[in-house]
């Protein structure tokens, strides 16, 4: 370790976890510094999700330990999610409650000052471009909008560490590019990122480094460039399908085809 | 290799064909509970179990009235058992048409086809016509078999108990085919007459007025169904003594008119009754043609322009509910956070209103008919107990209904908000339970208590009268909010309790205790309001008692729950420790 390099924020040690015996994380193993934005990748079913709910708190590892600050999450986890912020794959909100009182609730769960609450959703609201559908019920919003409550909600309360699960899905083009430079101006500011995405283009264009999982199991870990020193290879779709052992895409869309046809 | 027979294959062919598997998913749609493992989930084969039940419950227990064995041993004459049974088969219908009422309110949203439908159906090369008369179909069959289930056991058995020991099988079997019939007819009046009215609402009413207006409709309908259930106790009574011209405030009620046609087809209607032996045949016919008219004409205006009204422009909520200066009150941000999060769902959640409304419509038939003897019974001076139980009576299902829907979740997936921002062993969710059910309780029952009473009473005696129900509201709901640790409408509900039966026999026990009991009590201190004094050491008692309960929990049982597990059957001990 570089000793000039800061303490890592957040860290996963051993982190496993198993379902009726089956493992879905088998010894993960990374970390996150102040300033960090790490990439999580996998192809599906790889164990994403899993390790995203144990480091978001909702899931308890069945071994291993996840470290804030150098102390286990479980030794003060009210403490933890404090200084957390948690954007979820799946956009569940409580579609009866109009943007406004989603943040009211959150904001007041998380103990925010009254005005400082109704400063921050506001001027959040206003820069997402959700402002004039601040009181239009939840129910009524696009897919796109409900991810920018989402995100607004994970940030109102000016976080340490973000856990970002796939949090450009259903946005449109502006929204993307105003949530790409947020993600960087978070991380200029001392802010560790935990950036969990499908999509390779998007984390080649945010993330500084890189895991990438395979069946559960971390099978490449450290910054892009080493990486793709590692892999002998350029794109990061070629470094990913020699990484994860994944079928030859052109033989599967040439059989697909074919049976389209038949 | 099973042996492929000629017909089995016929009829798969059959089913496999556009339109059964269209029916097939509509009643399925129908049939299926808010969304995948949330909510309150029956399951179809526990609902419909469960719907059979009463029926034949109730059959059993007339047994002590029609058994000759037990005329014989209380030395009573012989029935005649078509007149004696008149209130029997009143009960049988009205019960019939309430459940399948009640079910068809409940199912509202799920009969007629929706965007859901729409955006799966309708790209697909099925013509319009198709989808409509598949919703139809499915409706009908579905309601046929809600129906011919909660009458199935009723229609073996109360025709059994009745005639058992004197009839021949032939009577037995008339009985029984008068008795099916009569209870069916009830039902499918019941069904199509709300079916009528949801559609004639949807055709008529723009869709976001519909929505809106959707809700207290269904209310009342759930409250009418309750009230209907209360008629059983003196509706019988009334049309025994109905003038022969049937000139008579009773034959308006649907369930009188079936009953008349059951006396009727039985050849022992009274001539009031002979009157009205057709009324329930023709309302049905005028039921179904209103409910065909208007189901097509909904679904000519509301599903077919689906895609129109997509790109409609988004509208504004009102503020939510705030108690005014909550934020100036000692309360902690979870407190304040989950009180508006909990009083915003219980009136914004079309379930958890209509299921409320279900426990408003009981307090309504319990307190109206405890008014009508207690007016007609008073006397100058100090109200007596029977007036006094009155508020206690609103206040006691209003308490039992909050206590009932705040276990009911809304939107379960989106609980992950209060698991990631809260630590679980900090558990103040009795006190905001708490705090929401008297903010319901003083709007909804102390304030019209103390302005009714006033005008009544006297205002002295209308403040004592409403200090001694919130007193009593205030034990009962701490008595049953001990052990709670679920953040209101946001734990899962397991899908049966094994107490359930346990937890009624309380309701019911409860019920006298609190309305009988509490009155008489406050009519002893209204004789001598200094009695009122003894008042406050014994509420302290009883506080200090439920302390003491709360405080002897294990730290594990208070922590907060998001999921709610049955208990097993059969549990392991793990004694090896791993």
């Amino acid at each position: 370790m570089n000793p000039n390099q800061p303490a890592a924020l957040l860290e996963a040690k051993g982190l496993s976890k198993s379902y009726a015996g089956l493992p879905a994380v088998d010894g993960v193993s990374f970390s996150i510094r102040p300033g960090e934005i790490l990439g999580y990748l996998g192809p599906n079913g790889s164990g994403k999700s899993t390790t995203v709910k144990m480091l978001a708190g909702l899931l308890e590892p069945s071994s291993g330990e996840i470290l804030f600050r150098g102390e286990r999450i479980s030794h003060d986890l009210a403490g933890y999610k404090r200084r957390l912020g948690y954007v979820p794959e799946e956009a569940n909100l409580y579609s009866f409650l109009s943007g406004w009182e989603y943040l009211d609730l959150v904001g007041t769960l998380r103990g925010m000052e009254r005005r400082r609450l109704a400063e921050k959703s506001a001027a959040l609201l206003q820069g997402l471009s959700l402002y004039p559908h601040r009181h239009t019920p939840i129910s009524a919003y696009s897919k796109g909008m409900r991810q920018r409550i989402m995100v607004i909600a994970a940030l109102m309360h000016d976080p340490e560490v973000v856990i970002l699960d796939e949090p450009f899905s259903g946005l449109d083009v502006i929204s993307t590019l105003i949530l790409r430079k947020v993600i960087k101006a978070l991380v200029v500011d001392g802010r560790a990122i935990f950036f969990c995405s499908p999509v390779l283009e998007v984390v080649e264009k945010v993330c500084s480094h890189l895991v990438i999982l395979c069946r559960g199991s971390v099978v490449a870990h450290g910054s892009i460039d080493e990486i793709r020193a590692s892999t002998l290879t350029q794109a990061l779709e070629d470094m990913f399908l020699h990484l994860t052992e994944q079928v030859d895409a052109d033989t599967v869309a040439r059989n697909i085809l074919a049976a389209v046809k038949a | 290799m099973p042996i492929q027979w000629p017909v089995t294959s016929w009829l798969q062919s059959k089913l496999e064909r556009p339109f059964p598997r269209l029916v097939a998913h509509f009643a399925a749609t129908i049939f299926e509970g808010e969304s995948a493992a949330q909510d309150v989930e029956f399951g179809m084969g526990g609902l419909l179990a469960l719907l059979a039940v009463p029926g034949g419950f109730v059959s059993l227990l007339l047994f002590d009235k029609y058994s000759s064995l037990m005329l014989f041993l209380r030395h009573r004459p012989a029935l005649n058992i078509y007149t004696e049974s008149l209130p029997d088969k009143y009960f049988f219908i009205v019960f019939s048409m309430a459940i399948t009422g009640v079910i068809t309110v409940l199912k509202w949203d799920r009969i007629l086809p929706g965007l859901r439908d729409y955006a799966n159906l309708a790209p697909l090369p099925i013509s319009a016509r198709t989808i409509f008369s598949a919703s139809l179909t499915a409706i009908f069959i579905t309601a046929s078999l809600f129906a011919a289930d909660v009458n199935a056991a009723s229609v073996v058995l109360f025709p059994m108990v009745v005639v058992a020991n004197r009839g021949s099988v032939g009577e037995l079997a008339a009985f029984a085919g008068v008795h099916a019939l009569c209870v069916m007819l009830a039902s499918a009046f019941s069904f199509l007459a709300c079916f009528s009215l949801m559609s004639a609402l949807m055709a008529l009413l723009p869709h976001r007025a519909f929505r809106r207006i959707s809700l207290y409709v269904r209310i009342l309908l759930i409250v009418s169904m309750v009230a209907m259930l209360g008629t059983v106790f003196v509706v019988p009574q009334m049309v025994a003594v109905m003038p022969a011209n049937g000139n008579s405030a009773v034959a308006l009620l649907p369930p009188v008119w079936y009953l008349a046609l059951y006396q009727s087809l039985q050849g022992h209607a009274s001539p009031a009754l002979a009157r009205f032996r057709g009324t329930g045949l023709r309302a049905l016919f005028a039921a179904f043609a209103t409910a065909l008219l208007f189901c097509a004409l909904s679904y000519r205006l509301y599903f077919m322009r689906i895609s129109e009204s997509a790109g409609t422009p988004l509208f504004r909520r009102r503020a939510g509910w705030r108690l005014p200066g909550r934020w100036s009150l000692p309360w902690t941000n979870f407190q304040r956070a989950c009180y508006t999060f909990g009083l915003t769902a219980l009136f914004r959640s079309e379930k958890h209103c209509i299921f409320f409304g279900g426990f408003a419509g009981m307090a309504l038939v319990a307190a109206s008919e405890t008014a009508l003897t207690s007016f007609a019974e008073r006397r100058p001076g100090v109200p007596d107990a029977g007036l006094l139980s009155i508020s206690l009576i609103a206040a006691y299902f209003v308490i039992l209904g909050l206590r009932f829907v705040l276990e009911m979740p809304v939107e379960l997936e989106a609980n992950w908000i209060y698991q990631v921002i809260l630590d679980p062993s900090n558990n103040e969710t009795a006190a905001v339970a708490r705090k929401i059910m008297l903010t319901v309780l003083c709007a909804g029952v102390i304030a019209p208590t103390v302005v009714v009473s006033g005008f009544a009473w006297g205002w002295m005696t209308a403040l004592l009268h409403a200090g001694f129900v919130l007193v009593l509201s205030i034990l009962l709901i701490d008595t049953l909010l001990v052990g709670f640790r679920k953040i209101p409408f946001t734990c899962s509900f397991p899908p049966f309790r094994n107490n359930v039966v346990v937890l009624a026999l309380l309701g019911v026990l409860g019920y006298f205790f609190f309305t009988g009991s509490g009155a008489s009590v406050e009519h002893w201190m209204l004789l001598r309001p200094f009695r009122f004094l003894w008042l406050a050491p014994a509420a302290a008692v009883t506080w200090e008692v439920l302390r003491r309960i709360r405080n002897d929990i294990p730290p594990i049982d208070t922590c907060l729950i998001y999921r709610e597990q049955t208990m097993a059957a059969v549990q392991p001990l793990n004694l090896s420790g791993n």
